[in-house]
């Protein structure tokens, strides 16, 4: 097959798990003779070329989360629109890909910061088959510039978009429909997945009297919980505790996260480690620094890498009860569920180190099921098929190139006259 | 036997900066043409946005519907509506009266994306946004001109048909051409001429026009 992948960043541009698992994907692709080609943004940072990567595609900046806060209401107003609703220069860049690459389907990943609704309008306009991995409520955020859903937006997308779609999790697909956004087409729930090859079984784990080693990976916010997780080690140190350790690894985004392990009295049981690469994280999880990996996280967390990653090698999930990799283990079983507030986690905490919950058995059966359901080879078939059945789909529309670009070009003037008035509005009001 | 609903945009602005009801008059007279021509096989809405909604038959066959303008528009020919899209959804053609209103960009923009057939009035003015800056015309599946000499530079690149009558866009006011400030012109100057047009004969000419254009628009999607 021949697949257009489209992605708002590429490795090593990167945020989060959402471009680690593009590339990987990618990778398997192409090592099963697919043809592939990324069609992405110019990267936030240099990047060596590849000859399979065109990083053509404008970038509106959305992440740069300082600039934003800076910028003035109509800037930001006129990024929104740009960003999520329709840039009509990544549309030319798309219809020239299409002309150039001719691809069978196209592989939609996260198209935020891409004006997303343009390029998946210019798909439906042309009738071009795609298949879109959800590994967050992406569709949701495109018809909500301003962090508030378009009902408009809404029902129009609802009414003309339909495809394959893969989501990570019933969350996401919940989240997305729940806000009036519909999901046509077919929807088949494809949970993310780990790399590499299956190591000998775990030997050593936690044992009542060892020191308790606890990590945490990703974002380092609030809303992963990485506070509560500070707060849960003061608790525990109040109970009398002392053998534990928490290594935080990732960027921390939100700038009084750090001081408050200091603040509350824990700076030396809570280390934060700063940024690690994912092959050095997945390599210490393999040496078994770690015994359990909590991941406090907030409820619409779509699904989450890293404890995967972490419990491949028998470091035991400890996740808030709600949030997406949740569906897929279950509670006493291949992980431990908690109710997501600083005394679940330390009460959590303190049975174990108590030894009465043994992390062996969890380890051990998580590790299996891990190696057994979620390794890349065994979903890629899985994947492969949907991109096959989605390449044989009649086609949605019968529109061309040039008029794709050119709807393109119309809405997105329509889109910033719109939001300009609105923030013109908004700023009436507040004056 | 089903009614095939044509929505009809464009030319209402221009009442609302004049306050006359000139291109209402001539919209609805027009679509009482068609209805008489194609024997009740078609029904007309006539679309606009503004500040009062309503929705109200005109005669049988015809219905008037103003949908509430979203936000303060700087100009009677900006403003538009988030029901606008809604009020197409059960349209099987869409017929724009004119190509400088922004409720006639969002009507373009959202027939073309569904692929609803769209015709577009031409009546040859110069300098307006979607001629000048974008060519979007050449979006419309089907241009229906008053005048060989308008019609002219448009057969080489889409269907254009020309039909009776002498229509001058400024008896019912148009927007500013680019690049004038001034937002709002002189509306419906005394001096412009009203319409010259039979509307029985027009509207059996753009009855027949919009069953064409239905018929291939079907034969293409098939």
């Amino acid at each position: 097959m021949r697949v257009l992948v489209l992605s708002n960043l590429y490795p090593p541009d990167v945020i989060g798990g959402y471009e680690l698992c593009c590339r990987q994907v990618v990778d398997a692709l192409r090592e099963r003779r697919h043809e592939v080609r990324v069609l992405t943004s110019a990267p936030r940072v240099p990047c060596p070329a590849q000859e399979h990567v065109s990083r053509s595609f404008k970038l509106t900046n959305c992440y740069d989360a300082s600039f934003i806060l800076r910028s003035s209401t109509m800037v930001r107003a006129i990024w929104e629109a740009e960003s999520n609703l329709v840039s009509a220069f990544n549309v030319h860049v798309l219809t020239t890909a299409l002309t150039n690459f001719k691809p069978d389907v196209v592989y939609l990943w996260n198209l935020v910061g891409l004006g997303g609704l343009g390029l998946v309008g210019c798909l439906q306009h042309v009738g071009m088959p795609w298949v879109w991995y959800l590994g967050d409520c992406v569709p949701r955020l495109l018809c909500s510039p301003y962090d508030e859903l378009l009902p408009t937006v809404a029902a129009e997308f609802s009414r003309q978009v339909s495809g394959h779609y893969m989501p990570v999790s019933q969350r996401v697909i919940d989240e997305i429909e729940d806000a009036g956004v519909k999901l046509n087409g077919h929807v088949e729930i494809m949970p993310n997945w780990v790399l590499g090859v299956r190591p000998a079984d775990r030997r050593r784990y936690f044992r009542p009297g060892d020191t308790l080693r606890i990590v945490s990976a990703g974002q380092m916010a609030t809303h992963k919980g990485i506070d509560l997780l500070i707060g849960a080690a003061r608790l525990l140190r109040e109970r009398g505790y002392e053998n534990f350790s928490i290594d935080l690894y990732g960027n921390a985004r939100d700038p009084k996260i750090v001081p408050l392990a200091r603040e509350q009295g824990v700076g030396d049981l809570v280390t934060f480690k700063g940024f690690c690469p994912q092959h050095e994280l997945v390599a210490r999880y393999a040496r078994h620094e770690y015994d359990l990996f909590a991941f406090p996280t907030w409820d619409r967390e779509p699904f989450g890498c890293a404890p995967l990653e972490a419990a491949a090698y028998g470091c035991v999930m400890a996740m808030s009860q709600n949030c997406g990799i949740g569906e897929w283990f279950v509670d006493g079983v291949h992980c431990l569920k908690v109710e997501r507030s600083a005394r679940g986690l330390a009460d959590m905490f303190e049975q174990v180190l108590d030894g009465r919950i043994d992390l062996e058995p969890l380890g051990r059966r998580a590790s299996a099921v891990i190696w057994r359901d979620f390794h890349l080879d065994t979903l890629i078939p899985r994947i492969e098929e949907v991109l096959s059945k989605a390449s044989q789909s009649p086609p949605s529309g019968t529109g061309t190139f040039d008029e794709a670009y050119h709807l393109a070009l119309l809405a997105e003037r329509l889109a910033q006259v719109t939001v300009e008035e609105r923030a013109g509005e908004l700023l009436a009001s507040v004056a | 036997m089903p009614q095939t609903k044509i929505a009809y945009l464009g030319l209402f602005d221009g009442d609302r900066a004049s306050g006359f009801s000139r291109g209402e008059e001539h919209l609805l007279a027009l679509a009482r043409g068609v209805l008489a021509a194609s024997q009740g096989r078609l029904s007309v809405e006539l679309l606009s946005c503004g500040p009062a909604p309503e929705c109200r038959p005109l005669c049988p066959g015809v219905v008037k519907r103003v949908l509430p303008w979203a936000g303060r528009p700087r100009t009677p020919w900006e403003a538009g509506s988030w029901q606008l899209p809604a009020a197409l959804a059960d349209a099987s053609l869409v017929h724009l009266h004119d190509g400088f209103s922004r409720a006639c960009e969002i009507g373009l923009l959202v027939a073309k994306q569904r692929h609803v057939p769209i015709c577009l009035t031409e009546y040859g003015l110069v300098g307006h946004w979607l001629s000048i800056e974008l060519g979007l015309q050449a979006l419309a599946d089907m241009m229906i001109c008053h005048s060989q000499s308008v019609a002219v530079p448009w057969r080489a690149r889409m269907p254009v048909e020309v039909v009776s009558g002498r229509v001058n866009p400024h008896w019912f006011g148009v927007a500013s051409e680019w690049p004038l400030t001034a937002p709002v012109p002189p509306a419906c100057p005394d001096d412009e001429l009203p319409p010259d047009v039979d509307y029985a004969t027009l509207g059996a000419e753009l009855s027949a026009i919009y069953h064409k254009v239905l018929v291939r628009h079907r034969e293409a999607a098939a």
